[in-house]
């Protein structure tokens, strides 16, 4: 299991260079020049050189890469061009709100699909089972931004039922008060999670149902709840827990909507923000780190997955 | 009666295609003659005409511009099926041909799947929002950037199947008997290889026009001109809270072309892949 942990973990390499080489050279053919953007159109063309001196905009893109590289190795990610602080503090500051918002949006996916997709297997091919089929691909069809707009307006303004817009952050309302500020994000953000939880714990369910130990323990006169709950259910969720990791992982790109529309002062928001003020040393750095963090998931995943069911081999 | 149980049978395998099949084909005779079926120019800018609710004469009602929102949505049907359906063709050939080289040469394999991990270890739509950004506007670099972050998907697919396809006994034989490498990959292989590629162009073609909604609900991608049901949401945005009727319709048109296309791609797959039901 180490082995496997250590031989997993040496296999980003590659792929982290990569990143790093292909996230570099994409901001650097952004077009717009940064500093004309960060200083205004009317500033002094000596103004200008002067920035890009500062800011090593001048250097030969080779020297640029390399010295890239050596800074993101030595923990140094640079300053973000808009803000003037450490990419990586701004980073920091802004995690809260996107982490609280995965963590809320998966949770209620789960809470929500896993019962559905039971019941679904359960009543196989019946009026229910149908019925949840077709809101489950409803929701697969419906675009996060315009459920969270649809959600503001409904549940925000005419019902008064939730905040419209921002975030309260732990430190000042509680982590009460945050919750309650993304509960409408969340849902918009977990719906089509919701409706392929659902359909993916249908599925598994019903193919472990035709396993041999399933009809023994029928055989030996358990009673149906006790057959479903505990040996098919445990046996069903190993391949949705993989499920739910990629749709942990989808978020972080579906949060730069979600935060947009809701206006949350999280890392999505930050990424499209500096997109739109050409401020690349933040947005590589968001980049970078949502790699980084996309990756390490995704090792998770294949560590527990492993750990579920030993007998599966990755090469 | 045994020809009732005919139809059952028939209704059960392919109704669902066939009614999503309706639907899309209407979707596209809209797209193909808006210009007929808008009733007013979709980029007539009108300030008096402005943030009109719907009523007889703007079926929509009108944006915060005064321009028709009915017309827009109609015209927009034709940026989208336009988009996704190029992206996935693009999509299909490319990954494919990346999937069977890397699939079938394992010196090509080594490098080709790390480029692909590496676009992969990147969530889809961050990736392609900074794509079109550093590409600029336009429909065909919008294209493009869709195309690559579809990549790593299909050539992963198809390079799974062909490893398990290259040990299989007619490819062998076929070794055997001198076939060259390329006869070898598209005679023996790639046909093999159809009916998990047709269900993913199937499966493509709803979530493109979702990830391309997203984008120009953002404001990158398409000339802003354009009309779009993304951009068309993304400018009422500002002014649901009084005017929710600016991002309503063109919502549903989004869920209509999507719900079809995945109905569409279910149906395919059950009728090619049974045992996946």
């Amino acid at each position: 299991m180490i082995r496997f942990i250590i031989k997993r973990l040496l296999s980003v390499v590659p792929v982290l260079i990569i990143v790093v080489t292909l996230v570099f050279f994409l901001m650097r053919v952004i077009p717009g020049d940064p500093a004309t953007l960060m200083l205004g159109d009317d500033a002094e063309p000596e103004d200008i050189l002067a920035f890009k001196e500062m800011m090593g905009l001048n250097d030969p893109m080779i020297k640029q890469y390399i010295d890239y590289v050596k800074n993101i190795l030595t923990g140094d990610w640079g300053d973000s061009l808009y803000y003037k602080t450490p990419v990586f503090d701004n980073i920091i500051n802004r995690m809260e709100p996107t982490i609280l918002l995965m963590l809320y949006s998966t949770l209620l996916s789960v809470c929500i699909g896993i019962p559905f997709g039971i019941i679904a297997a359960k009543y196989r091919n019946t009026v229910v089972d149908y019925g949840l089929t077709t809101i489950s691909i409803f929701g697969n069809s419906i675009p996060v931004f315009w459920l969270g707009i649809m959600m503001i307006y409904l549940f925000g303004v005419k019902m008064m039922w939730f905040p419209v817009q921002g975030y309260i952050f732990i430190e000042k309302g509680g982590l009460w008060q945050a919750l309650y500020s993304i509960t409408l994000p969340s849902f918009a953000l977990g719906f089509q999670h919701i409706s392929s939880i659902a359909r993916y714990t249908r599925s598994t369910m019903l193919d472990v149902m035709n396993n041999d130990y399933v009809r023994t323990a029928r055989a030996k006169g358990l009673t149906e709840t006790k057959v479903y709950y505990k040996h098919a259910l445990k046996n069903s969720l190993a391949p949705v827990v993989t499920l739910v990791g990629f749709s942990m992982a989808g978020m972080l790109g579906g949060s730069v909507v979600t935060e947009t529309v809701f206006n949350i002062p999280g890392m999505g928001k930050l990424a499209y923000d500096s997109l739109m003020r050409r401020d690349y040393t933040q947005e590589q750095a968001i980049i970078l780190f949502v790699a980084i963090l996309f990756i390490l998931t995704n090792i998770l995943l294949d560590i527990i997955y492993k750990w579920l069911d030993p007998r599966i081999e990755f090469d | 009666m045994q020809k009732n149980d005919k139809f059952i049978f028939f209704m059960k395998r392919y109704g669902r295609i066939i009614i999503a099949g309706t639907v899309l084909v209407l979707i596209i005779v809209i797209a193909v003659f808006a210009p007929l079926i808008a009733t007013h120019d979709p980029n007539k800018v009108n300030i008096y005409e402005a943030k009109i609710t719907p009523n007889n004469e703007y079926l929509m009602g009108t944006d915060a511009y005064g321009r028709d929102i009915f017309s827009r949505v109609i015209y927009g049907s034709r940026i989208s099926l336009i988009i996704s359906i190029s992206v996935n063709v693009f999509a299909i050939i490319i990954g494919t041909t990346i999937g069977l080289l890397s699939g079938y040469f394992s010196f090509a394999d080594k490098i080709m799947m790390r480029i692909m991990e590496a676009i992969n270890a990147m969530p889809m739509l961050l990736l392609a929002i900074v794509l079109v950004t550093v590409l600029g506007p336009g429909t065909g670099k919008l294209i493009a950037c869709l195309t690559i972050v579809n990549l790593p998907g299909i050539s992963r697919l198809v390079r799974s199947q062909v490893l398990s396809i290259k040990e299989q006994e007619h490819v062998e034989s076929a070794r055997a008997s001198g076939a060259s490498n390329f006869r070898i990959i598209f005679k023996y292989i790639l046909p093999l290889c159809y009916s998990p590629l047709i269900i993913r162009f199937a499966n493509g073609l709803s979530s493109t026009i979702l990830t391309q909604a997203s984008l120009s609900f953002l404001g990158v991608g398409l000339d802003p001109r354009i009309p779009s049901w993304g951009g068309i949401i993304g400018e009422g945005r500002t002014l649901v809270m009084v005017y929710p009727h600016m991002c309503t319709y063109a919502g549903f048109a989004i869920i209509i072309t999507v719900l079809a296309f995945s109905i569409l791609g279910d149906g395919v797959r059950d009728v090619l892949d049974p045992k996946l039901r």
